[in-house]
């Protein structure tokens, strides 16, 4: 009834408005003429004329404000489009986002530095590794990252049997392959660039030997045959890069 | 001055902050906010004020303005005129005892007007002022400022519905208000 009322009052509205003469109909009915009666009233009321000093002091005020926006503007490194209140924002929610993944990532990949095979991060560290590989464009580049993981697999082996009493095959046969594509790099390289390269092989190889043994000290006796293997894949790799050995292109290859 | 046709073209120049495209804009929107905010206020200085307030509001806003016609650009600006007086009503809060003395009356229908023309003009005046707040925006949007129903529910950002609805209590508390019949403590919500 109410929205009835209501329609028909906007009716009379829309006709007295646009001055239609179908209005007086509406203005003889008791309910919605006095009320559209009103309306006429309100309609004819004057507008007030605005002072034109005020609108000349408001039109100065908005050339100054525009002045200033646009000498703030020149020192955007944005386009207007990109600086709306809700883009920023956005952009801002965006940037937040990125840099909390950033942060996560990279905490995470710190982290996994010292992690130990069986642990969650270990995985982590392995695929930074492969990407630091996939990254790293220069033969010699790769060959310093392949004698580092090997130095790392010795290392996580070291600890896996100072604080676990265990040993991991693969570990082993990672530090025993890293250390065989190093040496396959560093055979193709040119000399001067070959050198340091291949003190640090060397350096590398004599050091596997050294640790190996003592661990092969402290394993049971399950665990001596693939670490002997190691140890000799190790002195054969130091002795061809010691030159004691005739072929320099064939690196030994550790236990299966 | 130009026509509001090229409204369109000028809000593009004004977004690029350009001081005369803005200063245009003023100049076709001046009268229009001025009498929006004169009939809600109801005091020559403050209409001046809040209206040089609104202006300055569009420079700060402009780029976010999505105008795709002139009446939608008039309706984005009566919004900032909108809540430029209800901030300053929340300011005053003396919302319910506007003086009415002779600075505040406008120039009604020439000085040679009758004197009783003059008299219920007045009297119609301070009675809108007496209606609620959105009653108030319904009546002088749609009968002083001649915006469609459409128009004010964008600005309100209410129904098509809702504005009938506004529009048809707005005028029967004005009513009741003119024919002694209603105060200001019979505001309708």
């Amino acid at each position: 009834m109410k929205e009835n009322l209501d329609h028909a009052l906007d009716e009379g509205l829309t006709r007295l408005l646009a001055g239609d003469e179908g209005v007086e109909e509406s203005l003889a009915q008791p309910q919605l003429g006095p009320l559209l009666r009103l309306a006429r009233e309100i309609k004819a009321l004057p507008r007030p004329e605005p002072n034109p000093r005020a609108l000349r002091a408001t039109q100065a005020r908005v050339r100054e404000a525009a002045k200033l926006k646009q000498q703030a503007g020149r020192g955007g490194l944005f386009p207007h489009w990109l600086t709306g209140q809700r883009v920023s924002l956005a952009l801002a929610r965006v940037l937040a986002v990125v840099i909390a993944i950033a942060l996560i990532g990279f905490g995470t990949v710190v982290a996994s530095a010292d992690s130990l095979p069986h642990s969650p991060l270990y995985p982590v560290k392995r695929t930074t590794e492969r990407v630091q590989l996939l990254l790293t464009f220069s033969p010699g580049g790769k060959a310093q990252l392949h004698l580092s993981f090997a130095e790392r697999r010795l290392n996580e082996t070291m600890r896996l049997m100072s604080c676990c009493q265990s040993l991991d095959d693969a570990v082993l046969k990672s530090m025993l392959e890293e250390t065989d594509l190093a040496i396959k790099i560093i055979c193709t390289l040119p000399m001067p660039e070959a050198e340091p390269l291949l003190s640090k092989a060397t350096e590398l190889t004599a050091q596997q030997q050294t640790c190996l043994s003592q661990v092969r000290d402290e394993a049971s006796s399950e665990h001596w045959c693939t670490l002997d293997e190691a140890i000799a894949a190790c002195r054969c790799n130091e002795q061809m890069l010691t030159g004691e050995a005739p072929d320099m292109h064939q690196p030994v290859v550790g236990p299966d | 001055m130009p026509p509001k046709s090229d409204t369109l073209a000028l809000v593009e120049r004004a977004k690029r902050y350009e001081p005369q495209a803005l200063a245009e804009l003023c100049q076709l929107y001046y009268r229009d906010i001025y009498s929006y905010i004169y009939y809600r206020v109801s005091n020559v200085q403050d209409a001046e004020d809040l209206t040089d307030d609104v202006f300055l509001k569009m420079v700060e806003a402009i780029r976010s303005c999505r105008a795709r016609e002139e009446r939608s650009f008039l309706a984005w600006l009566f919004r900032i005129a909108n809540n430029s007086v209800v901030d300053y009503y929340r300011r005053r809060a003396v919302r319910n005892h506007l003086p009415l003395d002779e600075k505040h009356l406008p120039v009604y229908a020439g000085p040679e007007a009758p004197v009783e023309t003059k008299l219920t003009q007045e009297r119609l005046q301070q009675a809108i002022l007496k209606l609620t707040e959105e009653q108030q925006q319904a009546i002088i949007l749609r009968f002083i400022e001649g915006l469609s129903n459409a128009e004010i529910a964008h600005i309100l950002g209410k129904s098509e519905g809702a504005i009938k609805s506004l529009q048809h209590r707005g005028l029967a508390s004005l009513r009741r208000i003119l024919e002694g019949r209603g105060d200001l403590n019979e505001r309708e919500p």
